[in-house]
């Protein structure tokens, strides 16, 4: 560094660089060229990404046609694959055309005021498994959020639950009886619910004992059955002039008077629990029935019991069916909560953590996304159009005042759908029936297939909160039966010989309980049929094991019940019996004493 | 080649007739792009500040280049931060509803966990990053530098014609 150079002061440093002026009006016109040559590919991703973040399984679309001056979108070729099922997509659609709103998407909000979809198809199959795995932090489900906290995501996801949980908990019985012989397991004590009942009576009834003695106790009427008796035995000797006797006789029977009216208190108190007690014991017998049909479920003992078979048949696809509704349902609610509580949702994948995005929804504002209103066009067996509806479906119902409502009615099709989630607790339906359309083949556990044909079927579903109600029913005139691939088992043989010349089926399934304890019900046409057959091949076995069954329950369950039998008995016969004497001796007393004071008086009633 | 690209950038940005103070500046706005996730609205603000303020343009590739593995290992981080803010913190709700709710600002991204924990702590340790490059180029300068120019490796890596790019932004 020269002198001069070393002296000189300090250039001024100038803040902006003017000459990247130029590059950068460059740079945005390459992002501008880029909207335009890679704008719709973009747009395809992210909607690629978000919907498959959302339901949680592949969404896949063709192309995708955006302009931003006519303020539409068009989607080529989308394909919703399910959640649930590997090779089988939710939905596919032909085409999605739609009209938003401009100035929302500078606040991130996808307004669509209109939007026509054609080519809707249901079920169709697909070659790859379009299942996504969740990464654990994403599985997000909104809990209950707290006044004025953001509605955190909770894992897992709810939804997965249903989906994976719902045929776990209803526990369809099995129709297996391989090679012609029944399994009969262990019981699981820790299972069965006799032991809990009889602890908690055993409880109760040692608690009561206690309760009864101390308040039989606490009358105290000792004393006063012995001053009654020692006054009638002074009355003994006493003259009709003392007054003061005849007083103190009067004020006796006053107090034992009073006393008796306590006893008779506390032995309608003993009474009541007594009764409640009996009530108890009556439970263990209904405990130790509820244990044996657990036993029976638990081992997969085939049940003849027609409803059993039915449930057995036909409880697996009624599941699914009611699994698919469920999870579509929980996803609704999921993204749709109810009121203005700030909502966190996982966001859509990236190379770096996705992490979590929160909406907060704001009293007189738009929705992040709304649909007001969709013309749905889709096809139900790919011979026939139909026509639909959606309307006012929202991330915030609270803001659009709308619960998302579709129909579709036709001559042969009726369907129907409200998700109500205006209100703290959501209420969603969902109906459908079809008339005379070619209905889908159902695999029987037994590897064995009913192909329905031409029939009618319908489904209703609700969850009003977490409260199920659902029903599944099926008819057709011209079933015929195919064996599965899988090849015949000896169970499939004999479903097979008495199923096969069956023409009809009757089939209706109901669903109810909550979300964590379903019930289902199952009854068609062929069970009986079956029951009788599966009856007269099994009927000994059957009846040995149920006879094992009912001996291994007796054998766990009666050396817990008699002993609480027997000490309910005793609790009770004791407090009674301890009162009785009570009442007895009060009664005597009083006897004696009126008897005393009749003959001082001679008869005369006093005043 | 990437490598021998970030030595040119580092040895033609700590030698560039920039003040230590523009290359300190463009270092912590490259720490910016790198720490927060890069397709963000805001990082589009940050890399017009680079191109159109006095900074160096190099230091801003370099900060870039370092953090943006450090901003992956601190994603843990930053959405447990983020987390906080959005969800776990009711007094902020209202600030982050009347933001959510404002044109341009959801753009940002900024009610995503990650985002906000980065962008938070991003904007923090902006001075202190600032200052700790200006001393960190100031020291290299007064006695690793004049050294190193003298060395065979500068020279080979200073002669590549990419290095032209980088002047193109030089301060």
């Amino acid at each position: 560094m020269t002198a001069a150079a070393k002296s000189a002061p300090p250039a001024r440093i100038a803040w902006v660089r003017w000459k990247a002026v130029l590059p950068i009006g460059v740079g945005l016109l390459v992002l501008v060229l880029a909207w335009l040559l890679f704008g719709n590919w973009m747009v395809k991703r992210v909607l690629e990404a978000a919907g498959t973040a959302a339901v949680g399984a592949k969404v896949d679309i063709d192309r995708v046609r955006v302009s931003l001056l006519q303020s539409r979108l068009t989607v080529y070729g989308l394909t919703v694959a399910s959640p649930k099922e590997a090779f089988k997509n939710t939905l596919q659609a032909d085409e999605l055309d739609g009209d938003f709103e401009t100035l929302p998407l500078f606040r991130k909000k996808l307004i669509v005021d209109r939007l026509a979809a054609t080519g809707l198809r249901f079920g169709t199959p697909r070659t790859t498994d379009g299942r996504v795995k969740r990464p654990a932090a994403d599985t997000a489900e909104t809990a209950a959020p707290a006044a004025g906290k953001a509605a955190a995501p909770s894992q897992p996801s709810a939804a997965t639950t249903a989906i994976e949980d719902l045929t776990d908990r209803l526990n369809i019985p099995g129709l297996d009886f391989s090679q012609g012989k029944i399994e009969v397991g262990a019981l699981d004590p820790s299972k069965l619910s006799t032991a809990a009942a009889a602890r908690a009576l055993q409880t109760r009834a040692d608690s009561s004992s206690r309760a009864w003695t101390a308040a039989i106790n606490d009358l105290r009427t000792g004393p006063t059955i012995d001053s009654a008796m020692a006054l009638a035995n002074r009355l003994k000797g006493a003259k009709p002039t003392d007054l003061a006797a005849l007083n103190d006789a009067r004020r006796m029977l006053s107090l034992l008077s009073s006393a008796k009216d306590k006893v008779d208190a506390l032995g309608r108190g003993i009474a009541a629990g007594a009764s409640d007690l009996q009530h108890g014991v009556a439970g263990l017998d209904s405990a130790k029935a509820h244990d044996l049909a657990t036993a029976r479920g638990l081992v997969h003992l085939p049940a003849l019991d027609p409803t059993q078979i039915g449930a057995a048949l036909f409880g697996g696809a009624a599941a699914g069916k009611f699994e698919t509704a469920l999870h579509w349902v929980r996803l609704a609610r999921r993204y749709t909560p109810p009121g203005l509580v700030p909502h966190a949702a996982p966001a859509p994948k990236r190379v770096r953590r996705a992490g979590v995005t929160v909406q907060f929804p704001r009293e007189h504002d738009l929705p992040a996304f709304w649909l007001k209103d969709a013309a749905v066009s889709f096809t139900l067996d790919s011979t026939k159009n139909y026509d639909g509806r959606l309307r006012h479906l929202t991330t915030s119902q609270a803001l659009t005042g709308q619960p998302t409502t579709f129909n579709a009615q036709a001559p042969a099709v009726q369907l129907g759908a409200l998700l109500d989630h205006r209100h703290p607790t959501p209420l969603d339906t969902a109906s459908g029936a079809l008339a005379s359309v070619r209905l889908p083949d159902l695999s029987l556990p037994a590897g064995v297939r009913l192909v329905p044909g031409m029939g009618s079927m319908s489904l209703r579903f609700a969850l009003d909160g977490e409260n199920l109600r659902a029903a599944w029913e099926v008819k057709s005139a011209h079933v015929t039966w195919a064996h599965d691939s899988a090849g015949a088992s000896a169970t499939g043989n004999i479903v097979w010989q008495v199923l096969s010349g069956v023409s009809t089926l009757d089939l209706t399934a109901q669903l109810s309980g909550t979300a964590s304890s379903p019930s289902l019900t199952v009854h068609s046409n062929l069970d009986q049929a079956l029951s009788d057959r599966i009856r007269s091949l099994l009927g000994d076995q059957v009846k040995g094991a149920e006879q094992k069954l009912t001996a291994e329950v007796d054998a766990y369950a009666d050396p817990l019940i008699a002993p609480v039998k027997s000490r309910v008995t005793a609790v009770t016969g004791d407090a009674q019996q301890q009162l009785g004497a009570s009442q007895g001796k009060i009664a005597d007393a009083e006897k004696q004493l009126q008897q005393r004071l009749r003959s001082l008086t001679g008869g005369i009633k006093l005043p | 080649m990437f490598l021998l690209k970030l030595l040119q950038s580092i040895f033609s940005t700590l030698h560039s007739e920039g003040t230590p103070g523009q290359v300190a500046a463009g270092m912590a706005l490259g720490a910016f792009l790198g720490l927060t996730p890069l397709m963000s609205f805001h990082n589009l603000i940050v890399f017009a500040l680079i191109c159109l303020l006095n900074v160096s343009f190099g230091g801003a590739m370099i900060g870039w280049a370092v953090f943006t593995p450090v901003g992956f290992l601190l994603d843990p981080l930053f959405d447990s931060m983020g987390h906080r803010l959005l969800l776990d913190t009711p007094s902020l709700t209202g600030l982050w509803t009347t933001l959510y709710n404002a044109p341009v600002f959801p753009l940002t991204n900024f009610n995503n966990t990650v985002v906000l924990g980065s962008l938070l702590f991003s904007t923090i340790c902006f001075l202190p990053f600032f200052f700790f490059f200006r001393w960190g180029v100031d020291r290299y300068r007064a006695t690793a530098g004049a050294w190193l120019m003298k060395t065979k490796l500068y020279h080979v890596v200073t002669a590549s014609k990419l290095v032209n790019v980088y002047k193109w932004f030089r301060p």
